[in-house]
C-alpha cells in the first residue's frame, strides 16, 4: 500500500513540477505577433514585455519564462535578429538577449542608456547614450558572443534608425544648443563611421520608409519647460537622395511615425491625435483621426491594425488599444499591458 | 552661581558605530550662569549604509550613501532685565551624499549636498499676565543635486520678523504677527521667484468647567497680496473625550511650481478638513488612546511619475482619509524593577473620491500607504540594565494606482539592551532580527539583520 502511495505522491508532484516550469510560449509560437515594451515606473520600476498573438495576451513573457529574473528599470524597445530577442533596458545599462523560440534569458550586453536597433548591411546596430546626455554611440552587436564589438561616438543623442542601402539614418533628440539640432545623422555600414547629416526640422523623434524607397522623418520642434515661448514647430519631411525635399509643418511636440499598409501612408501622433499622411497626395487626411494622448503607436501589417499605447499617469498598467484604418471610432481590441506601453514589434 | 546649576553644567559625548558602517561623533556642551544660558553642540556623521541584497538570483552589494554630515548648533540667552530676556540661536549644516538609484538601475550615481544656515535673534519680555516675543530670523539653503544629466543648483533666502503676544490668563489667549520673505535664486528658473507672506493668528482657551475645555486658533496668510484659504482649529475636551475639527491648507511649493521638469506651474492650493475623535480610557496600571478620523483633502499636491517618464507634480482632485488608531499602555513598577508593554494599531483608508483625468482611480487606496500596520513592544528595567523587544507590522502597500501590483507585508522585530555605568550610557541594539528581505519603495531594498552599538558618555 504504502508503495503504491509513493509512486501516487511522486507522480503527483512530477506533474506539479512540470506545471510549474511550463510556460505561456510553451503554447504560443513566437513566429508571429506582437510584443510591447512597457517601460516601467520610472526610477523604482522594472520594464515588462507583454505578447499579444492577436487574441490573447500574455501580460509579462519575461518573467513567466525567466521566474527570478527581473527585466530592468525602463524598457525601451526590442528586435528579432540571429534567433534571439534583444531588448534594450535604458536605465538598467544592459540589453537582455533571450531565445526567440520561448523568451528563455540567454545573457546580457553591458552598455549605458542603450536605445533602439535596427539591422544594415545583415548587422545589428544600437544607439546609445552618454552617461552625461551630451552625446551618443552607434554601436555594432556581436550576436554570437553577446558583446558590443564597436562604439562609433556620435555628437547628439542617437535615437530611432532606418537602414537603406548600407545606410544607416538616426534621429537625434535634441535642444536648440546642440550640434545635431536639426539633423538626421547618415552612418556607413560598410565603414562603420559617421559620413554625413542631413537637415531636417529642430529635433528629429521617428523615421521610417515608404513604398517609393524614400525616408521620412518626423520632428517635435524644441520645447522649453521654463518658457513656452520660446518653443518651435514640428515637422514632417521627405528624404529623397540626401537631402530633404519635401516638409509641412505640424504642432510642436507630434512624434512618433510608422508606415502604413503596403508603406503607402504613414501614421503619426499631433495635438493629441493619431492622424495619417498620405504620400501619393502629400497631404494630411483631414477625415482620419484617433483622438487621445496616446504615448506610442505602431502599425502592423500583417493584420492591418493600428496600435496605440495609452500610459495614463504612469503609475498603474497601461493600455493598448487597436483600430482598423477603416473603423476609428471603435478599437478592435483593448489590452490591459505592463506600465507605459512605449514600444512595438510586430514579429515576422 | 546658583548651586542647583552646578549639576546642568557640563557636557555630553555621543558615539555610535554600526555594522553597516556608519558613524556618528557629537558633544553638547552646556553651562548655566546667573543670568547666561549657553548650549553648543557639534556633531558629525559619516554613514555608509553598506548591505547586500538578492537580485536577479544573484547576491550584490547596495550602492553605498557615503553621507557625510556636519552639524553646528549653539544657542545664547541673557537676562537683560528682570522681566526681559534676549534669545539667539546659530544652527549650521553641511551634507554631502550619493542618493542610491533603484537596483533595477544601471548605477547612475545621483549626488546631492546641502548646507543650511540658519539664524535668530529675539527677545521676550515675561508680564506679570502676559509674555511677549519678538524675534528675527534669517535662514540660507544651498542645494547642489547632481545626476549625469542634471545639475541643479538653488539658492535661496529667508527672512522672518515675527511677534507674539501671549495672555496667561485662567483662560490664556495669544496674538501673533509674522512676515516672511523668500527669495530663491536657482540656476533652472529663468528669473528670481519671490515670495512674501504675512501671517496674522490667534489662539485661546476656555476653561468651562475643571474637566471641559474649548481650544480655538485660528491662522490668516496674505501671499504675494492674495488672501489665503483661513486655517482654523476647534477642540473640544470633555474628560476622556477629545474631539477636533480643523481645516488647513498647503501653499505649492517654489520647486513644485518651477522645478525645470515636472514643477507645475499650474498647481492649485491643497486644502484639508478634519475631524477626529479621541478617546482615553485609563483603569488600574493601563493606559489606552482610541481615535476615529477622517480627512478630506482637495487638490493634494503629490509627485507622480508623468509624461515621458519624469517626475512631475500634480493635484489629486478630492481625496478622503479616514481611519482608526488603537493605543494602549501597560505599566507595571516593582522597587527597581519595572515593565511596560506597548500595543499599537492603525487602519487607514486613502481613497480618491475625484479625479480630475481617470475616474477609473475613484476609491482606489493611493500608493505607498499601507491599509494596516500594528506594533508591540516590551520593556524591562532593573537597577542599571533596561531590554527591549519590538515587533512592527506593515500590510501590503500598491505601488500601482490601480491597485494592479502591491509589495509585500513585512513583520520587523527589533530588540535592545543597554546598561548604565556611572555616568555613561551603553547600549546595544540588533534590528531585523528575522533577516526579513523587505522594501518601503519598490526595487529599493533595506538592510537585513544589523546591529549598532551607542555611548552616551556624561562630564556633568
Amino acid at each position: 500500500m504504502n508503495k503504491y502511495l509513493l509512486i501516487l505522491l511522486a507522480a503527483f508532484s512530477l506533474f506539479f513540477h512540470s506545471c510549474t516550469e511550463d510556460s505561456n510560449t510553451d503554447k504560443t509560437s513566437l513566429n508571429s505577433g506582437t510584443l510591447i515594451v512597457n517601460e516601467g515606473q520610472f526610477g523604482t520600476g522594472t520594464g515588462t514585455i507583454s505578447y499579444f498573438d492577436g487574441k490573447t495576451l500574455i501580460e509579462d513573457i519575461y518573467a513567466d519564462n525567466n521566474v527570478g529574473l527581473v527585466l530592468g528599470n525602463i524598457a525601451q524597445s526590442v528586435i528579432k535578429f540571429d534567433n534571439k530577442f534583444f531588448i534594450a533596458v535604458n536605465n538598467a545599462a544592459k540589453v537582455v538577449v533571450v531565445n526567440a523560440a520561448d523568451f528563455k534569458h540567454l545573457g546580457e550586453i553591458e552598455v549605458k542608456l542603450p536605445r533602439y536597433f535596427a539591422v544594415a548591411n545583415n548587422k545589428l546596430y544600437l544607439t546609445s547614450w552618454s552617461e552625461d546626455f551630451t552625446s551618443g554611440f552607434v554601436n555594432l552587436i556581436d550576436t554570437k558572443d553577446l558583446k558590443i564589438v564597436k562604439s562609433v561616438p556620435v555628437q547628439g543623442l542617437v535615437e530611432k534608425m532606418v537602414a537603406q542601402s548600407n545606410q544607416l539614418y538616426i534621429t537625434v533628440s535634441a535642444s536648440a544648443f546642440d550640434q545635431y539640432k536639426n539633423d538626421v545623422v547618415v552612418f556607413d555600414t560598410d565603414k562603420n563611421e559617421v559620413t554625413g547629416s542631413i537637415k531636417v526640422g529642430d529635433n528629429s523623434n521617428d523615421i521610417t520608409t515608404d513604398s517609393n524607397g524614400d525616408i521620412w522623418v518626423i520632428c517635435s520642434g524644441f520645447y522649453d519647460f521654463s518658457n513656452p515661448a520660446n518653443n518651435t514647430a514640428g515637422s514632417l519631411h521627405r528624404i529623397r537622395g540626401n537631402s530633404s525635399d519635401f516638409s509641412i509643418e505640424l504642432p510642436n511636440g507630434s512624434s512618433k511615425l510608422v508606415s502604413g499598409q503596403n508603406k503607402a501612408s504613414l501614421y503619426y501622433l499631433s495635438d493629441g491625435a493619431v492622424r495619417k499622411f498620405n504620400i501619393a497626395d502629400l497631404a494630411t487626411d483631414p477625415l482620419f483621426k484617433i483622438e487621445g494622448f496616446f504615448y506610442s503607436l505602431g502599425y502592423d501589417e500583417t493584420s492591418d491594425l493600428i496600435y496605440v499605447g495609452d500610459a495614463k499617469d504612469f503609475q498603474q498598467k497601461g493600455t493598448v488599444s487597436t483600430y482598423k484604418a477603416n473603423n476609428t471610432q471603435s478599437a478592435v481590441n483593448t489590452l490591459t499591458t505592463g506600465i507605459a506601453p512605449s514600444f512595438f514589434y510586430f514579429i515576422k | 552661581m546658583d548651586p542647583s546649576s552646578i549639576k546642568q553644567n557640563g557636557s555630553k559625548i555621543l558615539l555610535k558605530a554600526s555594522s553597516l558602517q556608519n558613524y556618528d561623533a557629537g558633544v553638547v556642551y552646556r553651562h548655566m550662569a546667573e543670568k547666561w544660558r549657553f548650549k553648543l553642540g557639534v556633531q558629525s556623521r559619516y554613514h555608509l549604509n553598506k548591505y547586500s541584497y538578492t537580485y536577479n538570483r544573484k547576491k550584490l552589494d547596495r550602492q553605498t550613501t557615503d553621507f557625510l554630515k556636519n552639524d553646528v548648533m549653539t544657542s545664547i540667552s541673557y537676562q537683560l532685565a528682570p522681566h526681559t530676556v534676549i534669545i539667539g540661536d546659530l544652527w549650521w549644516q553641511n551634507s554631502d551624499r550619493i542618493i542610491p538609484e533603484s537596483i533595477t538601475s544601471g548605477g547612475i550615481i545621483q549626488t546631492q549636498k546641502d548646507i543650511n544656515t540658519r539664524t535668530r535673534i529675539g527677545a521676550k519680555h515675561y508680564g506679570n499676565k502676559h509674555i511677549w516675543e519678538t524675534s528675527f530670523a534669517y535662514a540660507n539653503e544651498k542645494l547642489h543635486f547632481m545626476t549625469p544629466g542634471v545639475d541643479s543648483k538653488a539658492n535661496t533666502d529667508i527672512f522672518i520678523i515675527n511677534t507674539g503676544w501671549t495672555e496667561i490668563h485662567k483662560e490664556s489667549h495669544y496674538f501673533g504677527l509674522q512676515h516672511r520673505s523668500e527669495t530663491a535664486s536657482p540656476n533652472f528658473y529663468t528669473e528670481t521667484k519671490y515670495r512674501n507672506t504675512t501671517q496674522l493668528s490667534g489662539a485661546k482657551n476656555f476653561n468651562w468647567e475643571p474637566d471641559f475645555m474649548t481650544h480655538i486658533s485660528f491662522r490668516q496668510d496674505l501671499t504675494d497680496g492674495k488672501l489665503m484659504p483661513l486655517s482654523w482649529t476647534l477642540l473640544n475636551k470633555y474628560r476622556k473625550l477629545t474631539v477636533i475639527f480643523s481645516s488647513n491648507y498647503n501653499l505649492p511649493g517654489l520647486n513644485d511650481l518651477y522645478w525645470p521638469v515636472g514643477g507645475n506651474p499650474y498647481l492649485k492650493t491643497e486644502k484639508a478638513l478634519k475631524g477626529e475623535i479621541q478617546f482615553s480610557p485609563q483603569f488600574k496600571q493601563w493606559r489606552g488612546r482610541i481615535a476615529v478620523y477622517a480627512n478630506m483633502v482637495r487638490d493634494w499636491i503629490q509627485w507622480v511619475p508623468h509624461s515621458n517618464g519624469n517626475w512631475a507634480a500634480t493635484n489629486q482632485k478630492k481625496v478622503l482619509s479616514r481611519g482608526v488608531e488603537l493605543q494602549a499602555h501597560y505599566h507595571y513598577p516593582i522597587n527597581t524593577t519595572a515593565i511596560d508593554f506597548h500595543i499599537e494599531y492603525a487602519f487607514n483608508r486613502t481613497t480618491a473620491l475625484e479625479h480630475y483625468y481617470d475616474p477609473s482611480l475613484i476609491g482606489k487606496q493611493l500608493i505607498y500607504i499601507p491599509r494596516h500596520k500594528a506594533s508591540l513592544s516590551t520593556d524591562y528595567s532593573r537597577h542599571h540594565w533596561r531590554f527591549h523587544l519590538a515587533y512592527d507590522f506593515t500590510d501590503i502597500r500598491f505601488d500601482a494606482a490601480d491597485e494592479s501590483s502591491f509589495l509585500k507585508a513585512y513583520h520587523l522585530v527589533s530588540a535592545y539592551v543597554a546598561r548604565e555605568i556611572g555616568a555613561t550610557t551603553i547600549r546595544l541594539d540588533v534590528n531585523n532580527l528575522l533577516n526579513q528581505d523587505y522594501s518601503i519603495v519598490r526595487f529599493f531594498p533595506n538592510p537585513g539583520i544589523h546591529a549598532e552599538l551607542s555611548a552616551i558618555i556624561r562630564f556633568y
